[in-house]
């Protein structure tokens, strides 16, 4: 026998996270349900309220892990790149259940909403119920949250409740760049992704973020590759140039599947990577 | 009497967008087991042994030994078994199949059937194989003459792919064994293809396999002769358990293995003269069959058969093979042979008209055939053909020439743009005399007492609109309200055998005995009294086909179409964006305009599909694209509208002047598609599907 819970509130699922026995968090199910693997213990929380939530203060946003992709598109303080990745996921029906919480959870290397996460440094926050009966919270970076193909570092008490993201990672940039390569224009899994944040001031770049989808086990950013480019004037990037694409040549290691080739994978990369950072020339 | 083209509501609507249809996977019988195939796992080689697990009470093996009849799929020949004895030909191929009440049961057992085999070397590709299934050739004029005179020689091979129907109702049938009878329910095309093939394999006569087709969601040619083998397996075993066997394939599994278009290898040489016009032209056209014939030589066929697409040249060799290799046996995907041969002979032209320096159309319209003319295998053309009018339509309406003209300039930046044109036709009904010497169509109308008239026949509407357009033809010549004629779903016990539902034969060939018998009964019509018309076919015979010779007239009549397609490559990521497709057609009168609107874009996009992003591959025996994730179809978001015209061709041969349009629409997208990246790119493309990573090695 398996049991299904429909909890009200975050304190009731870590409440039933704590027990002894296994049980799966699902929400909109978008990638749960083509696994059919259902003999376990089910928690469904995509009636949590809490869950729901996005807010802002001055320094960061906030958005609860049970947010669907549709909630997300049609609010305001999710950041534009954000949501420009979000609506090219799957199809609309898709984009009515699925999460962002449970996109993360699954951290599948096609997962859309990761590189534009990794590019905004963002924070996943978790909860979970000692045994002295305590409530805790903690913050981990996405980078460290996930460790491989559908692997993550959560507890079997734990649960994520949200994802934050610093403001300064996306609001002073100067122009975004996002773009999906799937096999066809929707309901596709990515061939490859790209998302680009950079910040120009006096002519000279401030910051710069990239981080690509699809072509690793996990999103890939290289604060190295990165660096190489900030402080660079505009009029010297054709320069850099060839060293970026060089040290993204050598990182990026695709590979071939159903889906495309790792030559393909390369070779569209390189060129977005190119044009982004050509981008205001 | 109103223009029969003009739409109606169609006869499914109701039942169908009010969610009642009842597909065979929604059937229940009372004591109904399930059934599960348990397919090979080697590409080739020999079963060695077989260990079954405990078989608890209630749960069955059937296999080969339980086959009463012959251990052979009746198709075209019969050479498939439906249960292996022992020899493995292709990965998925049926060994045995557990039966029993609970599906999970059934996992759970099947996970613990261990079967060792012997394997030996498999082959897997047209390169590879070195077995001809089945070959012909054909020769017209002095083809080694003119090589031999040629002032130039030219030489190009196409390559094509697989294509899925992907239908969105997977395979299924239920069979059912009561008083030495056995009836097959199932989603299926051809209820009397199962029904010969029921019969062979229980050793059963006429009157003791009954064939009944459900509401069927799409076949596309894919439930041409895959229904014939489930209906075989699950009659063989509900006649062992006495029990009625459901057996519905998952899409994975339907995906894995039942027959797909074959991929092709086109081999072309084309001699010209002084004058740089075409003398002769050599073609070998190879297809993977796959491991068993099935349906190859008759798709083998078509493929020969369009080897000069619509244009008339004088001598001609062109030979082809179905090569055997250990992959699932190919059949059946609308277009039959003739997408793979109108990519190639579409390219060709255009590539010898470019190397000329001139606009392909303009190359291409030196060849096109007129009536009179004779066909490549010395038939004729003998009716209007009404390219010139189409291409001045689709000058019109997409401003080809133009385009052409502007696009073929150097293009510089991220985005360049192309458009392409194909010309094509599509042979109507069953290639030579097969209407004649094996269909021999009988369809049957009956006037009940209420002077409402039911339509029998064996011809499945799929979705394609079949029972709608029929009750139209019967109405309309009846001069009776469409609401007074009705049709079901076929069953064997009730219906004639008025042929398959493929090849562009329902409207034209049944249709027309349709109308025929329509047009007896209203001679004797009387208010309130019973009457029943039964009409047979009746063949037209103008040049006769030689089947040995391949010679003659091949299809009484032919469909037209005309497809532009513009495009936008983004040179950066290699992908393309549709800015325009156009489409004019010849399919002699619509019955039903929107239904036959319904065909025409739906078979354009399956064609754009098949030339963009259709891609599926065979990994050492194994379909690497199985599910509808991985194997790319068009979606709303990558279509855009497209302009599609008719043109008034009527033929005398078919009910109201209507000709085949079934097939027509996917036959000539994927040249047109091609063409128009090529004019983007300005580089020459041979290979399909033309997918962003074959494309980018040539940006």
């Amino acid at each position: 026998m398996v049991k299904g819970y429909y909890p009200k509130t975050i304190n009731e699922v870590l409440e039933i996270l704590s027990m002894e026995e296994e049980h799966m968090l699902i929400c909109g199910g978008s990638d749960l349900m083509v696994t059919k693997k259902f003999a376990q213990n089910m928690i469904f929380i995509n009636q949590i309220e809490e869950l729901k939530e996005i807010k802002e203060d001055s320094n960061k946003i906030y958005i609860g892990a049970g947010c669907v992709y549709k909630e997300m598109i049609d609010n305001e303080i999710i950041p534009e790149v954000l949501r420009e990745a979000i609506k090219h996921i799957a199809s609309p029906a898709i984009r009515n259940i699925a999460s962002i919480g449970g996109n993360i959870c699954n951290a599948s290397p096609a997962g859309d909403t990761l590189p534009v996460l990794y590019a905004m440094d963002a924070i996943i926050v978790k909860a979970f119920i000692n045994k002295d009966g305590n409530l805790y919270i903690t913050r981990v970076p996405i980078c460290d949250f996930i460790l491989g193909v559908r692997k993550i570092a959560l507890e079997k008490n734990e649960m994520v409740i949200a994802i934050e993201i610093d403001k300064e990672s996306y609001k002073n940039m100067t122009y975004s760049y996002y773009k999906k390569v799937g096999g066809r224009k929707s309901s596709a899994i990515s061939k490859l992704s790209f998302v680009g944040l950079m910040k120009i001031e006096n002519n000279i770049i401030k910051d710069v973020k990239m981080a690509f989808g699809a072509v690793g086990p996990t999103a890939l950013r290289s604060r190295e590759g990165e660096k190489i480019l900030i402080g660079t004037k505009i009029s010297d990037i054709e320069e850099k140039k060839e060293a970026v694409i060089n040290f993204y040549d050598k990182l990026i290691i695709p590979i071939d599947d159903q889906r495309s080739t790792a030559k393909y994978r390369k070779k569209a990369c390189l060129n977005l990577l190119n044009d982004f950072i050509t981008y205001k020339n | 009497m109103k223009d029969i083209s003009i739409s109606v509501k169609k006869k499914d609507h109701e039942i169908k967008t009010s969610g009642r249809a009842i597909y065979v996977a929604d059937m229940k019988f009372e004591g109904m087991f399930y059934a599960k195939v348990i397919r090979s796992t080697i590409a080739k080689g020999k079963i060695k042994e077989i260990s079954l697990p405990n078989i608890p009470d209630n749960y069955y093996i059937i296999d080969a030994k339980d086959i009463p009849g012959k251990n052979a799929l009746k198709i075209v020949e019969s050479e498939q078994p439906i249960f292996s004895e022992g020899n493995i030909e292709y990965m998925g191929e049926a060994i045995m199949m557990i039966v029993g009440p609970d599906k999970r049961k059934i996992e759970e057992l099947s996970e613990k059937i261990k079967i060792t085999y012997e394997e030996e070397e498999p082959v897997f590709t047209i390169e590879e194989a070195y077995e001809k299934l089945v070959s012909y050739h054909y020769e017209k004029g002095d083809y080694k003459k003119a090589f031999q005179n040629a002032d130039e020689i030219l030489e190009e091979t196409f390559i094509t792919g697989y294509q899925e129907q992907a239908y969105i109702e997977p395979q299924g049938v239920i069979g059912i064994y009561e008083n030495n009878k056995i009836t097959i329910y199932g989603s299926m095309q051809c209820p009397y293809y199962v029904k010969e093939a029921v019969m062979l394999t229980m050793g059963m006569d006429d009157k003791h396999v009954q064939v009944i087709q459900n509401v069927t969601g799409g076949g596309f040619g894919g439930k041409e002769d895959y229904p014939s083998m489930i209906g075989c397996q699950v009659a063989v075993a509900a006649k062992k358990v006495k029990r009625p066997v459901a057996l519905i394939l998952d899409r994975k599994e339907d995906m894995l293995v039942t027959p797909k278009r074959h991929p092709a290898r086109l081999k072309y040489r084309v001699a010209l003269n002084n004058k740089k016009e075409i003398t002769a032209i050599e073609a070998d056209i190879r297809t993977n069959a796959g491991a068993y014939l099935g349906l190859s030589g008759v798709v083998l066929q078509r493929a020969l058969i369009a080897a000069i697409g619509v244009y008339k040249i004088e001598n001609l060799y062109v030979s082809g093979a179905a090569m055997k290799t250990n992959t699932v046996p190919n059949g059946a995907y609308r277009g039959f042979g003739a997408p793979q041969t109108f990519f190639a002979i579409e390219m060709l032209m255009n590539h010898i008209g470019e190397k000329l320096g001139l606009n392909p159309l303009e190359f291409k319209k030196k060849y096109i055939a007129k009536k009179g003319d004779t066909t490549a295998t010395n038939g004729k053309y003998h009716y209007h053909v009404p390219l010139d009018e189409m291409i001045d339509k689709a000058e019109k309406i997409s401003g080809y020439s133009k385009k052409y003209k502007k696009y073929s300039k150097p293009q510089t930046g991220r985005y360049r743009r192309g458009i392409g044109m194909s010309l094509f036709l599509h042979g109507c009904g069953f290639t030579g005399s097969a209407e004649r010497d094996y269909i021999k169509s009988i369809a049957k109308l009956v006037k009940n007492e209420d002077d409402t008239v039911e339509i029998f026949v064996s011809n499945t509407d799929m979705g394609q609109g079949l029972h709608t357009t029929f009750s139209k033809i019967v109405a309309n010549t009846l001069g009776i309200p469409l609401e007074k004629v009705y049709i079901n779903n076929p069953d064997t016990d009730k219906v004639p055998n008025s042929g398959p539902t493929v090849a562009s034969r329902s409207i034209m060939i049944v249709g027309k005995l349709l109308e025929r018998a329509a047009k007896k009964m209203k001679e004797q019509w009387k208010p309130h009294e019973p009457l029943t018309i039964i009409e047979h076919y009746k063949h037209i015979d103008l040049i006769p086909w030689d089947i040995e010779k391949f010679q003659g007239d091949a299809y009484p009549a032919y469909s037209y179409g005309l497809n532009v397609v513009e495009v936008e490559v983004d040179m950066l990521l290699a992908t393309t964006k549709l800015l325009g497709v156009w489409g004019i057609f010849d399919v002699g009168k619509a019955i039903d305009k929107n239904i036959i609107m319904g065909q025409l874009q739906g078979g354009m996009l399956q064609g754009i599909g098949y030339a963009s992003m259709e891609k599926m591959e065979n990994k050492n025996g194994q379909i690497y694209q199985a599910n509808m994730t991985d194997y790319m179809i068009p979606t709303a978001k990558d279509t855009i509208p497209f302009n599609i015209e008719l043109i008034d061709n009527p033929y005398e041969g078919g009910p109201f002047g209507a000709k085949g349009a079934g097939e027509l629409p996917l036959v000539g997208v994927a040249p047109a598609y091609v063409a128009a990246v090529e004019n983007a790119i300005n580089k020459n493309i041979t290979e399909i599907p033309l997918t962003p990573e074959k494309l980018m090695e040539k940006l």
